[in-house]
């Protein structure tokens, strides 16, 4: 092979390498998984709760920024009857799933409160 | 499998050996209920093909493994679990409208890899070879289904139920896995209310008393309005008990169950239970679902002499 044409597959040599250092630092990483939703499961419940008619209450146990359960209620007689109902589901659910911190009011109507349990 | 030999106190030698079982040897199982998501690429928005074979290899420290949504890479899950016997759910079936769907499609599931709906239920279930009973095992189309577009796009799916028993110290236990339709509509949850009277009946037909163990992901909502009801009447009717395995990162949505109930001659209780936090990392995970699981005790109940 002549000179200027080695030189010239050299060059050639280089440019794919670089372009490939180049394509592996520049283009995202493929990481393996599916990135996990933004909303919270309470978020979610929040937003669905808030379009149901009074009367209406929504009671939780545990932690909402991870292992919880709720009741709630809707279309009720009364805001007690209410907050019975969401109490009632809320301490079914405590009991399936083991949770030993009580069942508290979180909201009545669309106005959340915070009860002393 | 690990098996508890509770230590029996030292006989003494004038003592004759108990004739009953003891009720103290007890087993262990554990269980994990997983929505693999293995669909399309291009739909789950992903590689699923690159996620599965993590998913059945972290999957191998279980005792019994039941997938859903496994359509496109059962193979790849099937793989990696070679040391447990494997059962799949029912096909696509002959329905005319899923027939007439697979056949316009069929250029495109031809050219395209991976891309073969509609599909049948996506179930599968793999037990440890030394408790599987691989002739025991049964499996069914719920027939019902609402919708094809966009979240009531449950039609691309035959959904059922599989059902495979397993040895335990004790006898048999039936292992239900299921997936139910999804969707929040008013129609959506008549079709899981449908869906899970026939379940039921299956179990009353196939398990009668017997010990169960039903999961899978059931698409029920406590948080949405007409789910609660359905779950709760289910469990009655059977008389099903929550083994509490649920998700525990914010993100997930509560759909996914681990049920059982003990029988005549077995009590199973659970040990622990939640959600399996090997199949996540940070932010990212192997699926759009959590995976549970629950370890149970089994425990022969002996039989009194009459």
């Amino acid at each position: 092979m002549r000179p200027e044409g080695s030189r010239t597959l050299f060059r050639v040599m280089i440019g794919v390498v670089s372009a490939c250092a180049f394509a592996a630092c520049t283009l995202p990483q493929r990481t393996l998984g599916i990135e996990m939703r933004e909303q919270s499961r309470f978020q979610q419940q929040w937003k669905r709760y808030q379009k149901l008619d009074d009367f209406k209450a929504l009671v939780i146990a545990g932690d909402v920024g991870g292992v919880y359960v709720s009741g709630f209620s809707y279309e009720m007689t009364s805001a007690d009857e209410a907050v019975r109902a969401a109490r009632a589901l809320c301490e079914q659910r405590r009991t399936d799933r083991r949770i030993l911190a009580p069942c508290r009011t979180l909201a009545i109507g669309n106005e959340r409160i915070e009860e002393q349990s | 499998m690990a098996i508890l030999l509770v230590p029996l106190a030292l006989a003494r030698a004038d003592e004759p050996p108990p004739s009953a079982p003891s009720p103290e040897v007890s087993q262990t199982i554990s269980v994990l209920s997983y929505n693999v998501h293995g669909i399309f690429p291009l739909i789950a928005k992903d590689s699923p093909r690159e996620r599965m074979p993590t998913i059945g290899w972290l999957a191998r420290g279980y005792d019994v493994v039941l997938f859903q949504e496994d359509f496109e890479f059962h193979h790849l899950l099937r793989l990696q679990l070679e040391h447990h016997t494997g059962f799949t759910g029912n096909g696509m079936g002959w329905d005319p409208r899923r027939v007439a769907v697979k056949a316009l499609l069929l250029p495109l599931s031809l050219a395209i890899p991976s891309f073969s709906p509609p599909y049948g239920a996506g179930l599968s279930t793999f037990v440890r070879d030394d408790i599987a009973r691989p002739d025991d095992a049964g499996r069914k189309a719920y027939g019902l289904c609402h919708g094809w577009f966009g979240a009531n796009g449950d039609c691309w799916a035959r959904k059922g139920f599989l059902r495979v028993a397993m040895d335990t110290i004790g006898g048999r236990v039936d292992v239900y896995n299921t997936h139910l339709e999804a969707g929040p509509s008013r129609k959506s949850v008549k079709v899981r209310k449908a869906q899970l009277e026939k379940l039921a009946e299956a179990i009353e037909k196939r398990s009668g008393h017997h010990a169960v163990i039903v999961a899978g992901d059931f698409n029920i909502s406590f948080n949405r309005p007409g789910d609660a009801v359905i779950m709760r009447r289910f469990r009655q009717r059977l008389g099903l008990e929550d083994s509490a395995a649920g998700p525990i990162l914010p993100s997930w949505r509560e759909r996914d169950y681990i049920l059982y109930r003990s029988g005549p001659s077995i009590a199973l209780g659970v040990e622990h239970s939640g959600e399996a936090m090997e199949f996540v990392s940070e932010r990212r995970a192997l699926s759009d679902h959590a995976a549970l699981y629950a370890h149970f005790q089994v425990t022969p109940v002996p039989v009194d002499a009459p």
